[in-house]
């Protein structure tokens, strides 16, 4: 009897101890903090007074649900969209795009760049403060641009013809380069890995995994303040945020932070981002099934936010090696999409999709319609015919698709029907995106895997066109054209040279399959005004309204 | 007694062990790495590799196996490459969501499991069984995560007197905190004690038909009390074996609720770290998976004296 006594005592105790280790975990510890982090005010509905009569009051929190936890806040890390929407909050890059997708600068004053386009001078604006109060200075831009050529792959674009970066004084850092270019700018300008601009202690600060988080510091007008993972992102406006002072444009000119907190929330379910915006959980939800669109729209707590342009959806061709090493194989399979089809397949309303051939946005510079005629052919006799000519002989051809990405599986279902009723014999081999992206680089492993591209700057730094990138694209008289495409600097020159390059090796070529245009949708609440959302979305200069 | 308690923690090592050894063979031979999901897709083959060499990723099986080995008797789970923070630190902060939900879902499944069980078996044949039945058949084959959607459509939606999800800790704001946890909790409880409510009445069928309960309605003792200090009492066993499973099944996380309620718990964690290739992650939490199973079978084991005094170890 004494023992039993005892025994239940005990188990009564760790029964105890589970209830309170459930109470105390998860608010106590957080995952990583900035240094100087203050307290912040959660729940106040108490909103700042206006600065001025007429602009909008600055209100506490602004709750943005996202697709999924970051990979990491380090810019320079990944190309995930998820890091880059949340990093454009604190950090800037010495160029942006303004809505137009020109580049622009943003932390640069101003750049000269030599006559034959091997040299930039950047000169800086002066009087910019990091998070931490410190100046920027030419060796800050030196770290940074350094480690973000050695990163990213836009980076990596510019560092095969690079020679080196200097800081010729406080202000000025000088870009040398091996060989002519005209996208320097741009590549600096892009909004996805872009050139995030850290303090030069931070820089010597990361390791292999990023920028450490009491290291996250930028010029941005929100810094960082913590981050717990599955949880959320959280930013404080930056009271010494040193803005331009264009008109807001795009990414570029004044920004202005309306919320003393940002907090960036990853929710992976769809249902609940969109309903999330009608309970008033959340002010804005990124990227949400097209398929709610009717029921966000009749919705009075919610208002549809469709985000045009994207990216496109392509078909990934294995040049290497198998069936599709042969171009009239590639034309093949070309001729017999039915762009239409897949496109309203993967996303159902047209109001979210576009029929286009051209690389390039028709938003944005560099639009074409060179090749127009050989894109979504539908002709399934003319692809017998090329298929004929062929070696083919009725082998599996191996695709690789994800219904993590629907709008990829979806497309691949609907072209496989189209494929085989020309004769070719389909694998699907549907797998998840971690899987894709290893299996790519083994060329004897598939033929055809899904892929799809946000927005690219410029056509001449589209990583596809690179022989290295999985498809391996190996032809040097196409480098050559890309080598001028990217030297010429008269604007309309470059412009021919695009629309020649899109005819004679995206459409006669045939490296991969552009299905169409994809647009998303996001929600935001009726309350939140003034918003750009667009395929860079940020939360500056936007507020909201009771 | 002890020397019994001291036995099954001993047998924890190997059947930690064994499945963390399994799961860290399937990831590896598993196609996707951490590298390349980590760099985005953008990333070039380059910096894949180099990322990779730098995180260790490109050694042979046996030396990363042997290094977790290692670190693991140093109490060293290793570092999340994703969180880039200690996996047992990970597994703390999502933990304590996790215990909460799976102790208020306990609760509603035991209560209604317990109550619904034991009130079919005593008016077996009657209405109220074959209605209770039909619940319990319902609430074993209905999916969680269906379940979840529509109490958010009803309650958090269309009525709006819950939130749609997220966490607050419960030392935090005590009644936000169960605010927020009752419709995941419920979600989970329902459909947890539709699986207890048959038992229990499996149970208590076989008790009420004893000889010794004969006796004691026979004797004038009141209904209640022949149901809850003869019948109940004796049925406890599987009783606590079921709700004891049904714990240490929730305690490793119930992911569908966790991702719809979005509640960062033990389950989500886990699905993150697979789709990511989150290898320390993934071992880490396998081996407090298998902990917990472990642990809460042997506090069920132990319950068994308290309830019975025939057994003994």
């Amino acid at each position: 009897m004494k023992k039993r006594r005892v025994i239940s005592i005990a188990l009564t105790l760790a029964i105890l101890l589970t209830v309170v280790l459930a109470g105390c975990s998860g608010g106590g510890s957080t995952t990583s903090t900035s240094p100087a982090s203050p307290a912040v005010s959660g729940g106040s509905s108490e909103a700042t007074p206006a600065q001025s009569s007429g602009e909008p009051q600055i209100k506490p929190q602004l709750k943005v649900a996202m697709i999924g936890e970051p990979a990491s806040l380090d810019a320079h890390m990944t190309s995930s969209y998820t890091t880059q929407e949340i990093a454009f909050h604190m950090i800037e890059g010495l160029y942006t795009i303004d809505k137009d997708y020109n580049s622009v600068p943003m932390l640069a004053e101003d750049t000269t760049v030599n006559a034959d386009s091997t040299q930039y001078t950047i000169k800086l604006r002066e009087g910019v403060k990091f998070h931490n109060g410190k100046e920027l200075t030419s060796e800050d831009v030196v770290a940074s641009l350094n480690r973000w050529v050695e990163k990213t792959s836009y980076g990596a674009i510019l560092g095969k013809i690079l020679d080196r970066i200097e800081a010729t004084s406080t202000y000025v850092v000088d870009i040398y380069l091996t060989q002519p270019s005209v996208v320097v700018t741009t590549l600096l300008a892009f909004p996805n890995q872009q050139t995030a601009i850290y303090p030069k202690e931070s820089i010597e600060a990361a390791d292999e995994k990023g920028v450490p988080a009491e290291f996250l510091i930028g010029t941005g007008p929100y810094q960082f303040v913590e981050h717990k993972a599955d949880q959320y992102v959280k930013m404080k406006r930056f009271e010494g945020y040193s803005a331009r002072s264009e008109e807001p444009n795009g990414h570029f000119g004044k920004k202005t932070a309306y919320f003393e907190e940002l907090l960036f929330i990853p929710v992976p379910e769809d249902p609940v981002r969109k309903d999330g915006i009608a309970t008033g959980e959340y002010h804005y939800s990124e990227q949400v099934s097209t398929d709610l669109y009717e029921l966000i729209e009749a919705d009075p707590n919610s208002i549809p936010v469709p985000i045009r342009p994207e990216r496109w959806p392509m078909l990934v061709l294995n040049k290497q090696e198998g069936i599709f090493s042969d171009v009239k194989a590639r034309q093949a399979l070309l001729a017999c999409l039915d762009m239409d089809e897949c496109m309203k397949a993967a996303y159902g309303s047209d109001l979210f999709y576009r029929i286009d051939c051209s690389a390039m946005f028709v938003e944005q510079p560099m639009y074409s319609t060179g090749g127009q005629s050989l894109y979504n052919q539908k002709n399934p006799e003319k692809a017998k015919q090329l298929l004929a000519e062929t070696d083919y002989n009725g082998e599996p051809i191996v695709w690789y698709t994800t219904k993590e990405y629907p709008y990829m599986y979806k497309i691949a279902v609907v072209a496989v029907e189209q494929m085989k009723a020309v004769g070719l014999n389909v694998d699907l081999r549907v797998v998840d995106w971690a899987t894709i992206v290893q299996t790519r680089s083994n060329p004897a492993e598939w033929n055809i895997f899904s892929g799809a591209t946000t927005f690219t700057p410029d056509p001449g730094v589209m990583p596809h066109l690179d022989g290295s990138w999985p498809g391996w694209w190996v032809n040097a008289e196409k480098d050559a054209m890309i080598v001028a495409l990217n030297s010429e600097q008269d604007t309309a020159k470059r412009q021919a040279i695009w629309d020649e390059f899109q005819e004679k090796w995206l459409y006669g070529d045939v490296p991969f399959i552009k299905v169409g245009d994809g647009f998303v949708l996001s929600v935001k609440s009726p309350k939140l005004q003034n918003l750009d959302a667009g395929p860079f979305t940020y939360f500056w200069n936007c507020y909201l309204e009771d | 007694m002890l020397s019994y308690i001291f036995r099954r923690l001993i047998q924890l090592i190997p059947t930690m062990l064994i499945p963390a050894v399994i799961v860290f063979m399937l990831i590896f031979f598993s196609p996707g790495d951490p590298a390349s999901l980590m760099l985005g897709p953008e990333a070039t083959p380059e910096q894949v590799a180099e990322l990779s060499r730098q995180m260790g990723y490109d050694q042979p099986v046996y030396k990363q196996l042997g290094s977790w080995f290692s670190n693991l008797l140093k109490g060293d789970l290793g570092t999340s490459i994703f969180l880039n923070q200690p996996v047992t630190q990970a597994i703390g902060e999502h933990l304590g969501v996790t215990l909460a939900l799976t102790m208020v879902s306990m609760v509603i499944a035991t209560l209604i499991g317990v109550s619904l069980g034991i009130v079919s078996a005593i008016k077996q044949g009657k209405v109220i069984d074959q209605i209770s039945m039909v619940f319990s058949i319902i609430g074993v084959s209905m999916p969680e995560f269906w379940l979840a959607l529509n109490l958010i459509l009803l309650f958090s939606v269309k009525i709006q007197i819950f939130p749609i999800g997220g966490y607050v800790p419960f030392f935090q704001d005590p009644a936000g905190s169960l605010h927020r946890l009752f419709l995941p909790a419920l979600s989970l409880g329902l459909t947890q004690s539709a699986f207890i409510a048959r038992m229990v009445r499996s149970s208590v069928l076989e008790i009420v038909d004893q000889d010794y309960v004969r006796t004691a309605m026979a004797k004038g003792a009141p209904d209640n009390r022949v149901v809850l200090k003869h019948v109940l009492k004796n049925a406890m066993v599987p009783i606590v074996t079921v709700v004891g499973m049904t714990f240490s099944v929730l305690l490793g996380g119930a992911i569908a609720i966790e991702m719809v309620f979005n509640l960062p718990g033990i389950g989500r964690l886990l699905l993150n770290a697979i789709l990511r290739r989150d290898y320390p992650l993934i071992q880490g939490i396998v081996l407090y998976i298998a902990m917990a199973y472990i642990i809460i079978n042997l506090i069920v084991d132990l319950i068994y004296v308290c309830i019975d005094p025939r057994i003994e170890y």
